[in-house]
This record gives C-alpha cells, structure tokens and sequence, in this order.
C-alpha cells in the first residue's frame, strides 16, 4: 500500500502546504480518504495529493539559501535603513539641502 | 448552458469577488487579457534584468556586487514565476522567449532606457521597484488566483529589493558631492520614463484588465499613491524633481504634474527606444545561438 | 609581499572573484530561466567565498577587503588565467565550471588539514558550498556529453580549449616550500594536481571523452553532399594537439614537464584580463575613500 501526501491551501491566495498523508491502494482512494482526514473542520479550500515515491528530497537541506554570508539576500541584511533614512534626513536638513513643497500630510 | 451564459456567469463570480483557477472554465477574452498581461509582466522581468546587470561587473563594493547580482537574480526568479503561470493559460514558454526576441511582444518602457552610472542603480532599485511596488501591491486582488499566489511572493521580494534600493540612494545622497550629482542626474533622466510607467491617463470604463478584475486600480491612482510616497522622501533628501508643473494641490488632495513627453512614451511602445534593439539583438542571439541547450532541456540524449 | 600566507591567501581568492565575477556576467544572459537562478547562485557563492578569504588576508595585509578585490593594480591579481577567460558559450561556460569546481574541490580538501587555524575554519564553511557546485557542474557535465550531437560536440570542444589551462590552477606559488614546510599549505601543487587528473581522466574516459586529453579533438565531420547516396569528408581543421604537460603512465593521466595557460600566480594575465580589472575595479578607484 502507497504512502500519499497530502497538501492544502488555506485560502485561494495561499500556496500549497504539506499537511500530513494517508495510506491507500490507488489515487481514488487516497483522495476520498485526504478530504475527511484532513478538511472535515474545513481547513482549507483546495486539496493535492501525490504518491511519496514521486516526491524527492533535495540534497543537503541545511545548506539551502547557502552557508556563507547571504544576509544581502534577506530583509536581516537591511534593518539599518529605515534609522539611516532619518539620519541622513536630519544631517541634510541640517546642512539646508532639503527642497521645500506642499505636502500630502500639510507639513512643509 | 451556452457560452454567453457561461460567461455571464463567470463575470458575476469576478464581481462577487471569487477567484479563478487555472483549471477553471473562463471566457476567452479572460484568458487572453490574462495571458497577455502575465506575459507581458513575465518579459518585463526578464528584459528589466538587462539595464540592472550591466553594473554588477563594475559595482564598487564587493557587497554591492554581491547583492545586485542576487537582486537582479531575483527579477529572473519573478520571470520564471511569471512564465510558468503563463504556460498554464496556453501558450509555452519557448512561444513566448521566441515572441519576445523578435519582437512581437511588449515589455515594460522603463526597460528601453541606458544605465549611465551608478547613480541609475540606486534609481532603479528605490524609484523604479517603488513604483512597480505600487502596481504590483495593487495585482494582489487580482481574480486570477495563480497570478495572486505569485505577486504574493514577488512583491515580498520586491519589498527588499526597496530596502537595497533605498540604502544605497542614502549612501549617495550623504556622501561627496560627485555621488550626490550621481544620483541627481539619474533621477533627472529617470523621472520621465518612470512617469510613462504609471501609463497615460486611461478611461477605466473601457480598460478590459479592470473589466475582468485582473487589475483593480486605475493608472492615475497607481501615479498619485507614487507622488505621495516618493517626492517628499525625495525632496528630504535634497533632491529635485525635473517637473516645473509637479505641486501638491490642497484642495483637491491631488498632485498636479506636467506633460512627461508621451510622444517619446509611444516611440517606446512601439520598440523604438534607445536601447529596445541593442537589447533584444542581444537577447535573440544568444537565444539562436544556444538551440542546443533546449535540446538537453528537452531531454534528447545521445544513445550510448 | 612577504607572508607567503599571503600569497596563498590572494592566489585562492583572486580564482574565486575573478571566477564569481565572470559568472555573474551570465546573470539575466543564461537561455534557460532556472538555470540562470542556478549559476547565480554559483556566482555570488564564489565572490562571497572570495570575500571571506580576504577577510583573513586583510588581517595580515592591512587593507581592507574592498581596497585588495577592487584596489589592487592589475599585475597585483594572483588568479589562474582560466578563471579570467570570457564565458563564451554555454558549452564553455560548463566545461570550465566543471573543471574549476574540481580543482577547487581538490585543493579546499587538502587546506582543510592546514596548520592555518583562520584558513581551516574558513575553508570549513566554503566546502558545504562547494559540495553543490560539484553536483551542479557534473550534472550539466553528464547532460552535455551524453546529451544531444550539437552539446555533445561543443562541450568536447570547449573541454580540449580549457583543459590546458585549467591545469594551471596548481601552478607552484611563489614560496610554496615554505608553505609546505609550516604544513600552512599541506600537499603541494604537483601533488594535487596529479589528484585531480586522476579523477577529471577518469570521468572524462567513463563518456569517452578522453579523446579531449589525448589529442585534442576529433575531425568533425564535414558538410554533408546532398546526393542520393550522400558524401561526406572529415574537415582537415582537426587540431591533432596533445594537451601540453600531460603524459598517460599506467592507465593514468599525469602532469608531465611544462604548464600552458600558467603565469597567473606571478601576476601574468591574458590579453581578456586588462578589461575584465578594468571594469571590475574602475569604479572603486575613481572614488577612493568614498562609501556606497
């Protein structure tokens, strides 16, 4: 007997997520079976099913998104801007560049 | 049921605010406006990656090489995304790599132009992914369900290539005066084209895209929430921008802007922009020149 | 330079700038979407492995990372000239990269027992990266020699142009006894070469492609006669080329008398690297001092 997983999306705008498996013969059955043993609270809006001998796993896991520094990759890498922006900002304002002009929220 | 009732139908889940998957039944006319646009949207990735890679051999720092590589990584990351939805409304990928090279589809006009200096980096990275930022945040209520679950992922994405973006205008805008003119030049040179991006001012009661909820806001509202997010960040860091007619118009809680030259917009448009030819002569020939590689994609191997 | 830890430290970071810098050119080029993200990847891991080998350089030069990746004048780089070579074709591209990431996986092996403390830590981390690299390269190298007549045949092409080369990665260092002799390099360049002739020979007889070290390429066979019976000749353009340096001994490749493609140690480039320093690092040294 198969191994199927089993995979739900949430709402129409989610992807797909693995939410467990089910043990059946064939195709038929693993789908009749994934829909009460995994949506019966209605957990989610759309179902898949695929056989475990079909999905397989990358090699070495622990490395993806890589091992050396990355972190120009990731929102970690920029959490400095935001404070940067006020610095500069200030130092420009200071030094007289910034241009004058009505503005949305009524500050000139 | 016939086909106007089929469609009647389906227009009614759209206005109800349902969405549509790829293996649903939809009007023609849906699919195409849908194939178009995500095409369209694919290529412009694709060919956006060009103006932005040409400063990847020469960025100054090893990081700033590091992350424009990623971040232009990315935009061929959102291609792939883009196409492979695409393919799933009906038409391959080869189809559409082959329209592209020679000319038969559109991509974005922000992507026809040179990059000067770096300074066009830093525009290109806060100015120009902040108003796609806009239009894209603007796709996530879109009725077609695959194009959602991607925008999802592309506008996050998206949202850090802004932080990069905006770090390294702050960099030149605090830094000597040869970086600051940088980037005073480059936003000189960018504003139009950014202005053209927004599109010209359209009637939305015949724009099929919002007919079928595809899009969900008009250009001129796209331009507004850019002006009020940009120009007093801009104007804070001392730069000015190259538009005598641009001014906030309190009464109407409007920006007013000038004429940002449509004529040179519909040049554009039509592929006669200073770099549309150069790039997709480039783009053609190493598509020509590399059939074979397909070939290994589609899995031809040589019996041993 | 004195510290010939230094030398050594330079030589393996400029193979991975110049290396990552090239790769990178493919960015946005690449004709097939995901491979492009693939070879990316590659590419930035190559740069940010260069980065974290300067770190350490600089501890001992006293610049900065960005002042020796982008500072340096050109006869001041140590890169393997293979590593400076245009990507050409895609073919090209994947034979180099298979070749490279080989020597590279050789050498990171042996560092990894280095009396270098900083170095071992470092090169640690790189070979987790590398590992992918490998799987990657001999993925594209099973695909392209098994695959298709046309890939088949520009990837032979390109491995007989880049072999020769590629066998200059191990050209001796400038104060290599020395390295030998504190065990900060462990194995010699000779003897890591012989390695990894060893397992590039192996691989290339396992696809019959060791033509490519024995004689150049084959004569391809010319344009076909469109005639009921047909007729074809074999172009005369052959290029009946042992690759220099290269001997068989007992079934086995070996290096034998000189080195093509070498002087990148000593800082002798080719004629492609005063374009690819001159983009690389034009920027940096127009504004010295300034932050980006």
């Amino acid at each position: 007997m198969d191994v199927w997983e089993v995979f739900s999306r949430r709402t129409a705008d989610d992807p797909l997520v693995h939410v467990g498996a089910v043990k059946a013969p064939d195709l038929e059955l693993a789908l009749v079976l994934a829909r009460e043993t995994f949506f019966r609270h209605g957990e989610g809006v759309d179902c898949w099913v695929g056989r475990r001998g079909d999905l397989h796993r990358v090699a070495q896991p622990e490395t993806l998104g890589g091992v050396t520094d990355k972190s120009y990759r990731r929102a970690d890498g920029y959490v400095g801007v935001g404070a940067k922006l006020k610095r500069v900002r200030d130092a420009l304002a200071a030094r007289g560049l910034t241009v004058d002009g009505e503005r949305p929220d009524g500050k000139r | 049921m016939t086909y106007e009732e089929r469609t009647a139908e389906f227009k009614a889940r759209i206005d109800a605010g349902e969405k549509v998957e790829a293996t649903d039944w939809m009007p023609d006319s849906y699919r195409q406006a849908a194939l178009k646009f995500i095409e369209m949207h694919a290529n412009s990735e694709i060919m956006g990656a060009l103006p932005e890679r040409e400063w990847i051999p020469r960025a100054p720092t090893l990081r700033r090489k590091l992350s424009l590589t990623a971040k232009v990584q990315d935009e061929v990351g959102h291609a792939q995304i883009l196409y492979r939805i695409a393919e799933d409304l009906g038409k391959s990928r080869e189809a559409m790599f082959d329209d592209l090279v020679n000319g038969r589809t559109k991509f974005h006009n922000v992507f026809h132009y040179p990059t000067k200096s770096w300074g066009d980096i830093a525009v290109i990275g806060w100015l120009i992914d902040g108003a796609a930022l806009v239009t894209q945040h603007a796709l996530l209520g879109c009725s077609y369900a695959p194009y959602v679950r991607a925008m999802r992922r592309i506008c996050a994405e998206e949202s850090l290539h802004l932080r990069h973006g905006e770090d390294m205008t702050l960099e030149l805008c605090s830094g000597t005066d040869a970086q600051r003119e940088m980037f005073q030049d480059a936003v000189n040179r960018w504003w139009r084209p950014i202005m053209h991006f927004f599109g010209p001012p359209s009637n939305p009661e015949k724009d099929v895209l919002l007919y079928w909820g595809i899009k969900t806001r008009s250009n001129e509202d796209l331009r507004q929430e850019f002006f009020t997010t940009y120009v007093p960040k801009l104007w804070d860091l001392g730069i000015t921008v190259p538009d005598p007619a641009l001014r906030f118009e309190e009464s109407t809680g409007e920006w007013e802007w000038g004429d940002p030259g449509w004529d040179d917009f519909w040049q554009v448009v039509k592929g006669n922009g200073p770099m549309t030819q150069t790039r997709l002569t480039w783009r053609k020939a190493m598509w020509d020149s590399h059939a074979w590689m397909r070939d290994v994609f589609a899995g031809i191997r040589r019996v041993a | 330079m004195s510290d010939p830890r230094l030398t050594l430290l330079l030589a393996l970071a400029d193979d991975e700038l110049v290396m990552g810098h090239r790769l990178s050119e493919w960015t946005g080029w690449v004709p097939y979407v995901e491979e492009d993200l693939a070879m990316s990847s590659i590419a930035q891991d190559e740069m940010g492995h260069a980065r974290a080998l300067f770190e350490i350089a600089a501890t001992i030069d006293g610049r900065d990372v960005d002042a020796l990746a982008l500072g340096r004048d050109a006869d001041e780089y140590r890169n393997a000239v293979i590593c400076e070579r245009p990507n050409r074709d895609y073919a090209y591209t994947a034979a180099r990269h298979y070749l490279y990431d080989t020597a590279d996986a050789v050498r990171l092996e042996a560092l990894q027992a280095s009396t270098f403390k900083e170095l071992v830590e470092v090169v640690g981390v790189l070979r987790l990266e590398e590992r992918y690299h490998g799987d990657h390269a001999r993925v594209w190298f099973e695909r392209l020699s098994t695959g298709p007549v046309e890939a088949r045949q520009r990837f032979a092409g390109a491995m007989s142009e880049a072999l020769p080369e590629a066998m200059a990665i191990f050209e001796p260092l400038s104060g290599e006894d020395a390295l030998l002799a504190d065990g900060t390099l462990p194995r010699s360049g000779e003897d890591m070469l012989a390695t990894w002739l060893a397992t590039i020979g192996t691989d290339l007889e396992a696809v019959g492609l060791d033509a490519v070290l024995e004689s150049g390429s084959e004569p391809t066979v010319g344009e076909m006669v469109p005639t009921s019976s047909g007729a074809s000749e074999l172009t005369d353009d052959a290029r009946p080329l042992r690759v220099p340096g290269l001997a068989r001994r007992d079934g086995s490749w070996v290096h034998a008398g000189e080195f093509s493609g070498a002087g990148g140690r000593q800082g002798r480039h080719s004629d492609d690297f005063p374009a690819l320093w001159e983009e690389m690092t034009g920027l940096y040294r127009a504004h010295r001092g300034a932050t980006w």
